[in-house]
């Protein structure tokens, strides 16, 4: 008899307990979720903090896929890439540094994303008193430019050319990191960086807005590596990237449309 | 007179020395004893690199080491010379710079026909351009000696000199060296383990044990009444080294 | 010596010697003498020269006596005696754009001791040749001083009480005697101070940028060059190896005298 009531307690709570566990929901059948892997993306340093951010909310959507950055000057990451690094996405700071990896033959079809101009930048404060680009001109001041072989020198020459102002900086930075990295430290009285840059250091730099900007407009193309060995990620991020939130996204980090 | 006043005490290394003892000029004193007794903390001591905690060495009149006044010399004003067991000769300059090195150093305008004289007179003076490396053992002795000399040393200490020779050069350096010493004008001390350099140069003989005298007099006052076992054998040619 | 160690050794001389064959192969011979004559190249090599030159002279003035304080340091307790030798050692072991970073720290304009250079002396270094030759010495020095250091320990110290005994004071005896032993150890220093210094890259364009004439030395500009022009940046590497090697060569006697007395 007291078997017969445990067996019959015991059924009770399994059957109660089967009740109480609450229907798994079913997952959203999206198509993304098939994407997986690793991908890497070589990128301008001046898309640094911006493209994190995309990355954050590209991984929300696709959990499995891993993203790899690279980020550097144009013109060393194309060279790495000619040389046989093994890149699923390029994302440059301008068509020519695009062009040595198509033609190549690595890539095809790049699209331009966004567009960059270029600001002064001067250290909190303002210690030299900077006002606009001709009064860089003054000897006495130190001045970071980039060196010319990359995208953001590029423009300067550009700009400088523009402008018919001759000015002699002190030193020729390999990438636009390292000149608004001399301004944030104090080392440079002003340098040339991209509007994006002066964005993403917040208070820690001054930017100064000047006409010319507009005589040197920087287009960023993105393209897929034909050699990517995940090729669908790979697309999947540059259509993120293209999408209108990703565009919106870009902006907000000062970017300009393509 | 001019006398070798020594009465020192020095501790090193757990090793304690205390050993007085006087020698008149232009004769030689044999500093015996067996390893580890304190023959070459005597010689530092003397030299000046070996630190001396109490005690006096005098050369007639002049003071090099008083440590109740206060004062030891440093090696390079003490005008002691000392020939080592293993010559020590500079490897980068010739016998000729090696031997006037001592004069150049005190600033003798003369330093280097100073130094051929030497040579000539220990009858080495064909060496003079060679490289010490370029010697033999009995060769680097002689160059060592007629450095030492040539430095005019007020006190000559020879430290072990001829150990490290082969048996067969022994004698013959020996002899050599003690015809020269004949002519030196200064306190000469020997040390060695070796009973035939004591027979061949020494006027009186120091015999070191543990750090203590154990005997001293003449080679035959010794020989008459050896006072330890060491000394006995010693004297039989068997002694410790 | 056993036969089997060719195998590793083997491998080893392949990893030292192939990427050098490499590029040697790859060179654009043709347009060498085109290349190598531009003004830049120029400007470039003789800037990598004479500032890798004043680094090894620097470093000498100054490691020497370093490496005898290290060499005596035997003698102190152990905790001074291992934070010497750590900090002796540690520009040997960081990242030479991390050493860039704490000169910069240290001597730019807002630095510990550049800022009052500044403000009182208005003299600031970084974007300045001495700034390239601080660089070259802060990486490069150590090497001399262990290379010393190394002979030092070495030499036999019994020759300096000679010397005295012969009545050389300290000083004659350290001029006439000791710095005369260790110099096969010395010149070895030098040798890899100048050779360390003329390569460097990371420290120099972190802390003096970079710029034609003043402050872009060889390796810099070689690294530039890569992105434009790939043969012109071949051209500057070879232009660095046949240096080194020259360097190098001219030396050997002695440095190899040196290692085996």
């Amino acid at each position: 008899m007291k078997k017969a009531i445990a067996i019959a307690a015991l059924s009770v709570l399994v059957l109660a307990g089967c009740a109480s566990t609450p229907e798994p929901t079913p997952a959203p059948a999206t198509s993304v979720d098939t994407l997986s892997g690793s991908i890497t993306v070589f990128a301008a340093a001046s898309l640094t903090d911006s493209f994190d951010q995309l990355k954050t909310e590209f991984v929300k959507a696709h959990p499995n896929v891993e993203i790899i950055f690279n980020f550097g000057g144009s013109s060393a990451l194309a060279e790495q890439i000619v040389q046989g690094a093994p890149v699923d996405v390029f994302a440059a700071a301008s068509p020519a540094t695009m062009a040595t990896v198509v033609d190549a033959s690595l890539a095809s079809d790049p699209t331009d994303f966004v567009s960059n101009t270029l600001e002064l930048a001067v250290p909190t404060g303002n210690p030299a008193g900077v006002k606009t680009l001709a009064d860089l001109e003054n000897p006495d001041l130190t001045v970071a430019f980039c060196a010319a072989e990359v995208p953001c020198g590029a423009a300067t020459v550009k700009v400088l050319d523009a402008t018919g102002l001759s000015i002699t900086p002190d030193t020729y930075e390999q990438d636009v990191k390292a000149v608004l990295t001399k301004v944030q430290l104090g080392e440079v009285d002003a340098g040339l960086v991209y509007k994006t840059d002066v964005l993403a250091a917040r208070d820690t730099v001054l930017g100064i807005e000047f006409a010319e900007a507009s005589e040197a407009v920087n287009l960023y193309p993105i393209a897929t590596l034909t050699d990517s060995q995940n090729a669908e990620a790979a697309d999947a991020f540059v259509a993120w990237v293209l999408s209108p939130e990703g565009q919106d996204l870009l902006q907000t980090w000062g970017f300009g449309a393509p | 007179m001019n006398r070798l006043e020594v009465a020192i005490r020095l501790a090193r290394g757990g090793f304690d020395l205390d050993v007085s003892f006087s020698l008149a000029e232009r004769r030689t004193i044999a500093i015996v004893g067996p390893n580890g007794a304190g023959k070459s903390s005597l010689v530092g001591a003397l030299a000046g690199f070996v630190e001396v905690h109490e005690g006096r060495i005098l050369v007639g009149d002049r003071v090099l080491t008083d440590i109740a006044a206060g004062i030891d010399l440093p090696m390079d004003k003490r005008r002691v010379g000392v020939v080592f067991q293993d010559h020590l000769l500079f490897p980068h300059l010739t016998v000729l710079q090696n031997v006037a090195f001592g004069p150049r150093a005190v600033g003798r305008e003369d330093a280097t026909a100073h130094a051929a004289a030497w040579l000539d007179r220990l009858g080495i003076a064909s060496l003079a351009a060679q490289r010490p490396r370029q010697l033999s053992g009995g060769q680097a002795q002689r160059v060592a000696l007629a450095r030492t000399l040539a430095a005019e040393p007020s006190v000559l200490v020879l430290d072990e000199p001829f150990a490290s020779l082969d048996v067969e050069v022994r004698d013959e350096v020996r002899a050599e060296v003690a015809l020269h010493l004949g002519s030196f004008t200064g306190h000469t001390i020997l040390v060695s383990h070796d009973i035939d350099d004591v027979a061949a140069f020494a006027d009186e003989v120091l015999v070191i044990e543990s750090g203590r005298v154990s005997q001293r007099g003449t080679l035959a006052d010794i020989q008459a009444t050896p006072a330890t076992a060491y000394i006995r054998r010693l004297l039989s040619g068997r002694g410790e080294n | 010596m056993p036969p089997a160690l060719w195998i590793p050794a083997g491998i080893a001389l392949g990893l030292l010697v192939l990427p050098l064959l490499g590029l040697i192969i790859r060179a654009p011979w043709a347009q060498l003498p085109e290349l190598l004559s531009r003004p830049t190249v120029l400007q470039a090599l003789g800037l990598s020269v004479g500032t890798a030159g004043l680094t090894a002279v620097l470093s000498l003035l100054l490691g020497v006596p370093l490496a005898f304080v290290l060499a005596s340091s035997v003698d102190w307790p152990a905790v001074p005696r291992r934070l010497m030798r750590a900090l002796v050692t540690v520009p040997l072991v960081l990242p030479p754009v991390v050493g860039g970073v704490a000169l910069l720290l240290l001597l730019g304009r807002r630095g510990l001791i550049g800022q009052p250079l500044d403000d009182w002396f208005g003299i600031t270094i970084p974007f300045t040749t001495a700034a390239v030759v601080i660089a070259q010495t802060f990486v490069a020095m150590p090497f001399l001083v262990l290379s010393v250091e190394g002979a030092l320990r070495a030499s036999d110290r019994r020759f300096e009480i000679a010397a005295g005994t012969l009545g050389a004071s300290r000083f004659t005896t350290f001029r006439r005697v000791t710095l005369p032993l260790i110099a096969p150890g010395i010149g070895a220093g030098a040798l890899l101070c100048f050779t360390r210094a003329l390569g460097e890259f990371g420290a120099t364009i972190t802390f003096a940028g970079s710029f034609p004439g003043v402050t872009q030395t060889l390796p810099i500009a070689t690294y530039l060059e890569l992105q434009r022009d790939p043969d012109a940046a071949i051209a500057l590497s070879l232009v660095l190896i046949v240096v080194s090697i020259v360097v190098l060569v001219s030396l050997r006697d002695r440095w190899t005298a040196g290692l085996s007395s």
